[in-house]
């Protein structure tokens, strides 16, 4: 649905896209994942015919970007990050706009706009101005727009950026939804809603593809090693973390919170039947043994900052909140 | 296009701003018809004793539309500036831009829904003329002529706004820009009389100087009957020059770094 070969952008002398090349199958989700600046929207841009890249090229539904520029825009539903809306208009009037300026024939269009409202959950709000909605319901009024001409490919810049949990869970439920009809690539940097949604991941950091992949394979090839968390009463910490470490394939143990230690390994090697067996011949209590996989967050860290955060050296929870 | 003709038609009539401008412009107009009528009766009943009546025409009409022009120049920026800028500014241009429509449709939509509103508002202006017509006989097709001069002008100032406006995301700059080029084109004719001979008078016996840039003495000769196609050409010329660069500005998006 999506081919992008050696896409590069260029403002001056900074380069925002980075011969970026990617394939997107129809029906697929796809989520462009990476910090801000990470050239994100400028690549959205240039499938969605805002501005032509410096080099490289790139098809939409089958279409050039240079050649049937129009075709495509025709073809796509496109959601920008400000979620850009007249505040002076209805939804229904703003989402009946949209179709008609996408050539939505006049003899669909009624239906079609209220296909989407009614998609978006907007029909008890669909005439009161934009001006007077919530940050929720404005952003299903982008949403709606996007989907009114029922484009084949949607591109959605950051679409819950600035939403509540609630909200939040609702567009991502409404996007599921969506996806069930088109091909969606939508850019975030909210990491569990890639695990949340999409069937693959692109990781982009400073313009370039740093990993391309299911989040399930992107976990299993990127960590190294294997974590596995361990709760233990009757026994001071630093006396089981000696013990534990002697274990064979046990790489290094520390310290996670008072009682509780971390046991890393090689990912291949499980150490729980050791761990266990080693807590009931010292008589220990064992409270927790718990294997971890690691985060996407992990991951994403891992992939997009220069230094080599290894996992054994961070504690997840705190990473997910820096990220 | 015409989604965009009609979106742009339908904010200016919801736009409070639109009818305060409208009002006051045809305030102003009725209060300067009424003072200017007063005059003509005045200097009619004057000119009834030395036995020769001032032609309504050249007296009151032609007066009447010279400031209609006139206060253009002061209200057409404020009408104009938020066409590009406002859209700018909450990025549904960007929006438009992923829409299946190019920069000349999104342009001449632009400009026709707010010539299409400066129209309807001359049509109201036309009011006065069309209760004097009942008391006394009018030349109609110089009135149409005069406001063929006034459409025609309009065109050129939406022009120059709209480019104005699509300079950047603010307002203010693009009204302030129209009423810069607006104000030159309008003190182009009293150039004449400062420049030294050489320069105002042009080449050829007939040819006139550079007065002849000045916005509003195109208007006269509308309003007077003696138009020639150099008067149409000179707001046309205007017109497309500002509507494409207007595109260009549109375009360079595409390029710029």
């Amino acid at each position: 649905m999506i081919t992008a070969s050696n896409l590069t952008k260029r403002f001056n002398e900074k380069t925002a896209v980075d011969s970026l090349s990617f394939e997107m199958a129809a029906g697929e989700v796809l989520g462009f994942l990476g910090p801000n600046g990470a050239g994100k929207t400028t690549t959205m841009r240039m499938l969605t015919c805002y501005f032509p890249p410096t080099s490289g090229t790139a098809t939409v539904a089958g279409y050039d970007i240079y050649n049937d520029s129009k075709k495509i825009r025709q073809n796509i539903g496109y959601l920008p990050e400000l979620v850009p809306l007249h505040p002076e208009m209805t939804p229904r009037e703003f989402v009946g706009f949209a179709a008609h300026a996408k050539g939505v024939a006049h003899g669909d269009r009624k239906r079609f706009v209220e296909e989407a409202l009614g998609r978006c959950n907007l029909l008890q709000v669909a005439d009161q101005l934009i001006s007077q909605l919530s940050r929720g319901y404005r952003q299903r009024v982008g949403l709606a727009q996007a989907i009114v001409n029922k484009p084949k490919v949607l591109i959605l810049d950051e679409p819950t950026v600035g939403l509540d949990p609630a909200q939040i869970l609702d567009i991502r439920n409404l996007i599921r939804d969506i996806a069930q009809h088109s091909t969606v690539l939508l850019s975030t940097h909210i990491l569990p809603e890639v695990e949340a949604i999409c069937s693959r991941v692109i990781i982009i950091s400073a313009g370039r593809i740093r990993a391309l992949d299911t989040p399930e394979n992107l976990t299993r090839s990127l960590s190294s090693n294997q974590r596995t968390l361990v709760e233990l009463a009757g026994v001071e910490d630093e006396v089981a973390a000696e013990a534990l470490a002697t274990i064979e394939g046990v790489t290094s143990v520390g310290p996670s919170s008072p009682h509780h230690l971390w046991v890393d390994s090689p990912r291949d090697v499980d150490p729980r039947p050791e761990i266990a067996r080693m807590v009931v011949e010292k008589g220990w209590k064992l409270l927790t043994l718990q294997s971890q996989s690691m985060k996407l967050e992990d991951i994403f860290l891992k992939v997009v900052t220069s230094e080599n955060v290894t996992p054994t050296l961070t504690e997840p929870q705190e990473v997910g909140g820096a990220a | 296009m015409l989604a965009i003709f009609r979106r742009d038609l339908s904010a200016y009539f919801n736009s409070v701003t639109v009818w305060v401008l409208s009002a006051a412009y045809l305030f102003v107009a009725g209060l300067i018809f009424t003072l200017m009528t007063k005059n003509y009766v005045d200097s009619s009943m004057m000119g009834g004793m030395n036995g020769r009546t001032p032609n309504i025409m050249d007296e009151l009409v032609l007066g009447y539309q010279w400031w209609l022009g006139f206060l253009m120049i002061f209200l057409l920026p404020m009408l104009t500036m938020r066409l590009l800028a406002e859209e700018k500014r909450i990025g549904t241009l960007e929006l438009l831009f992923t829409y299946p429509v190019n920069e000349w449709e999104i342009v001449l939509a632009k400009f026709f829904a707010s010539l299409l509103t400066v129209i309807s508002m001359l049509a109201l202006s036309c009011l006065p003329l069309v209760y004097l017509s009942g008391k006394t006989a009018l030349d109609w097709r110089l009135v149409g002529s005069g406001y063929g001069g006034l459409v025609l002008m309009a065109s050129t100032l939406v022009a120059i706004g709209l480019w104005a406006s699509s300079l950047s995301a603010s307002q203010v700059i693009a009204a302030c820009i129209t009423y810069g080029l607006a104000m030159m084109l309008w003190l182009m004719q009293l150039l004449d009389s400062f420049l030294p001979e050489k320069l105002t008078q042009g080449f050829g016996d007939d040819s006139k100087g550079i007065g002849t840039l000045g916005i509003m003495t195109h208007l006269e000769s509308f309003a007077r009957g003696n138009l020639s196609s150099h008067d149409i050409v000179y707001y046309l010329s205007l017109t497309l020059l500002f509507l494409f660069l207007t595109v260009r500005v549109l375009d360079s998006r595409k390029w710029r770094m």
